[in-house]
């Protein structure tokens, strides 16, 4: 082992407090005498705080009907494995705080508060309901907790999987609907929620005179509604974005102090340098092109950027250890998750238009995930194609046209049993195990009946 | 004259990174770390009439910070660094411009951003849900031994991007680590 490597492997033996007796001393003499020594244990130190903000890995996928090539899975969003769900402990991140009489808020690194919804003392908390999917509990401690009795302080609530979902039912009528793949925690100080990552949508009546408010955490934002409100939130890396569907809502910074107003029919956009933009609403718009010129959003955690030889952009696949498959690696690209306001507007009838490139020819998938048209319904579903990319040459740049009412085969056990539109919301591409070396240089979606864009 | 509440959560939430950074070398528990952190900035407000400029502010932070994630290490029985090798980190991380650099925090995120799903997964195992090697390596069926060296080369691979990010170049070891 060289020495550059043998200091990294002393920096984790005591970062997972297993060093023995020598090697505790060997790491401290290091540390004594070597400035390049403590150089290198700080910026380890920084990985690991920079590693701790990581987004959860994308979602596992299961297969769910025959192959109907050969190496052809179908792929649905499903559970995360159970080994997966045992392994990630309680996450207990960034408390809230308030400074004295409430004057003043601390919230630091990005927390916030959301003060909407009044609550009596003696029975704050809520319970569940409406659970689907896999959706798991633990207390402060990262005890399981179980889900029929009303939630302790202190508990965080995970949805794992797109079709999962869960309602937390407070005693006044105020409920919170989570969606798949988000994860929340009840305050411990106050009584609140704060959310960690995914979306989430509330329900709140109007505050009773003398009710204490419920508190919901964000990680750069709060808003206060003293009347009823109904409202959506999604807390990503570095933003958070809020829709107020009904009533209005205060925005706090994480000092305390209020700087806007948002009123039914706007979203709030917060940056986690505390920049903002309000704007109205707008409808998910029934076109869609991937601005393949534009970097890859943060968030987006699969696939990979890159300049071809003939000075194009695409997104390739990256190996993605799929952890329902033992940790199968298969080379896909996954979107971020847009989910309150999504890609597109999805109708029977649209065109989705790719141009790629492969390798060589083998199978493969494009999956649409998409919700209603409200973005505080948790009710997802799946459109997807399954077959074989360059089935029409290889080589060479392709186009794959579907329509999506072909996307949702007979054998589909996901596809939306909801009213359309259908908003799009996560796409992923996928070549399973193996590398065909596809390349994604555009991906269009035209609504049912316009003229599709020229080649 | 005093410093205003407002002036305190600045300074701090500037020094933020460092402060955690110096309670998570102790407490190897960035979340841990981070309430560390935001009780530190509680204590200070709470005895904000002490404070008349910015470096006592920074100076009494950073103690702070350093004592309550002993108090905590403590309390878990982990192992600790002998006390003069703390004041060297103290010393070094407080006073080194090189490591007051943000572009140092910037670039490595991009450095993150450019690892392997896999990898990135592996240290988000490690470090946001807390799981140890031994742990990692059970439920991914893979050695302790395995796990450990792979990290290894991820923070090596990532020390590297960092620093060739701020000389304007990317990192091979990262293609290495792929």
């Amino acid at each position: 082992m060289t020495p550059d490597l043998r200091l990294y492997e002393l920096f984790l033996r005591y970062w997972d407090n297993v060093l023995s007796f020598e090697e505790a001393q060997e790491l401290g003499n290091l540390l004594a005498n070597d400035p390049l020594t403590c150089d290198r244990f700080h910026l380890f130190t920084l990985q690991a705080i920079a590693a701790a903000e990581l987004p959860k890995a994308p979602l596992p996928l299961q297969p769910h009907s025959a192959p109907k090539a050969s190496g052809s899975v179908v792929l649905v969003p499903e559970a995360v494995p159970a080994a997966v769900a045992t392994i990630s402990r309680g996450v207990s991140r960034r408390r809230m705080m308030s400074y004295l009489g409430g004057g003043l808020a601390v919230g630091i690194g990005g927390v916030a508060f959301v003060r909407w919804a009044g609550l009596g003392d003696s029975s704050r908390n809520p319970r569940l309901s409406n659970v689907q999917g896999t959706v798991l509990v633990h207390d402060q401690f990262g005890k399981s907790v179980s889900l029929d009795r009303t939630l302790p302080a202190g508990a965080t609530i995970t949805t794992y999987g797109l079709a999962s979902s869960a309602v937390l039912v407070y005693p006044n009528g105020a409920g919170v609907t989570l969606t798949g793949d988000s994860a929340i925690k009840l305050t411990e100080q106050q009584r609140g929620v704060l959310l960690h990552r995914g979306a989430i949508s509330a329900t709140i009546p109007e505050l009773a005179t003398g009710e204490e408010a419920l508190v919901l955490q964000t990680t750069q934002v709060s808003f206060v509604g003293k009347r009823g409100v109904m409202m959506s939130l999604s807390s990503g890396l570095r933003r958070t974005e809020a829709l107020v569907h009904l009533g209005m809502a205060a925005a706090t910074r994480p000092t305390g102090a209020s700087f806007t107003v948002v009123k039914q029919g706007e979203s709030l956009t917060v940056w986690q340098d505390g920049e903002h933009k309000k704007q109205p609403i707008a409808p998910t718009p029934e076109a869609y092109r991937w601005d393949l010129d534009q970097p890859l959003p943060e968030g987006w955690t699969v696939g990979r950027r890159e300049l071809t030889n003939d000075r194009q952009f695409v997104v390739s696949p990256e190996l993605w250890p799929d952890p329902y498959y033992q940790n199968t690696e298969m080379y896909q690209i996954r979107s971020d998750k847009q989910w309150l306001h999504g890609f597109f507007a999805a109708q029977p009838g649209t065109l989705l238009r790719v141009r790629y490139w492969v390798d060589r020819p083998g199978a493969g998938q494009l999956c649409i995930c998409v919700r209603t048209m409200q973005s505080r319904s948790p009710e997802t579903g799946m459109l997807e194609w399954n077959g074989n990319y360059g089935s029409t040459g290889v080589g060479s740049w392709q186009w794959l046209e579907l329509r999506t009412d072909e996307m949702i085969p007979p054998a589909h056990k996901h596809p939306p049993k909801f009213p359309t539109p259908w908003i799009g919301f996560l796409f992923i591409f996928n070549t399973y195990t193996i590398d065909l070396g596809l390349k994604i240089a555009e991906f269009q979606v035209t609504r049912a009946g316009a003229a599709a864009p020229g080649k | 004259m005093e410093l205003e509440a407002d002036t305190i959560v600045q300074v701090l939430l500037r020094e933020r990174l460092r402060i955690t950074a110096q309670a998570a070398a102790v407490i190897r528990d960035v979340h841990a770390a981070d309430d560390i952190f935001q009780q530190v900035v509680l204590a200070v407000l709470e005895v904000r009439t002490r404070f008349h400029d910015t470096d006592h502010l920074k100076a009494w932070a950073f103690r702070a910070a350093r004592c309550r994630a002993l108090d905590v290490a403590r309390s878990r029985q982990m192992q600790m660094l002998p006390a003069e090798v703390l004041d060297l980190l103290e010393s070094r991380w407080t006073d080194s411009p090189l490591l007051a650099n943000t572009d140092r925090g910037e670039a490595l995120h991009r450095c993150l951003a450019q690892l392997p799903v896999a990898a990135r997964e592996l240290l988000r195992l490690k470090y946001a849900d807390g799981l140890t090697a031994s742990v990692i390596a059970d439920e991914t069926h893979r050695t302790e031994n395995a796990i450990h060296q792979n990290l290894c080369r991820i923070h090596r691979s990532l020390r590297e991007c960092v620093e060739k990010e701020l000389a304007g170049a990317e990192s091979p070891s990262l293609r290495e680590a792929r």
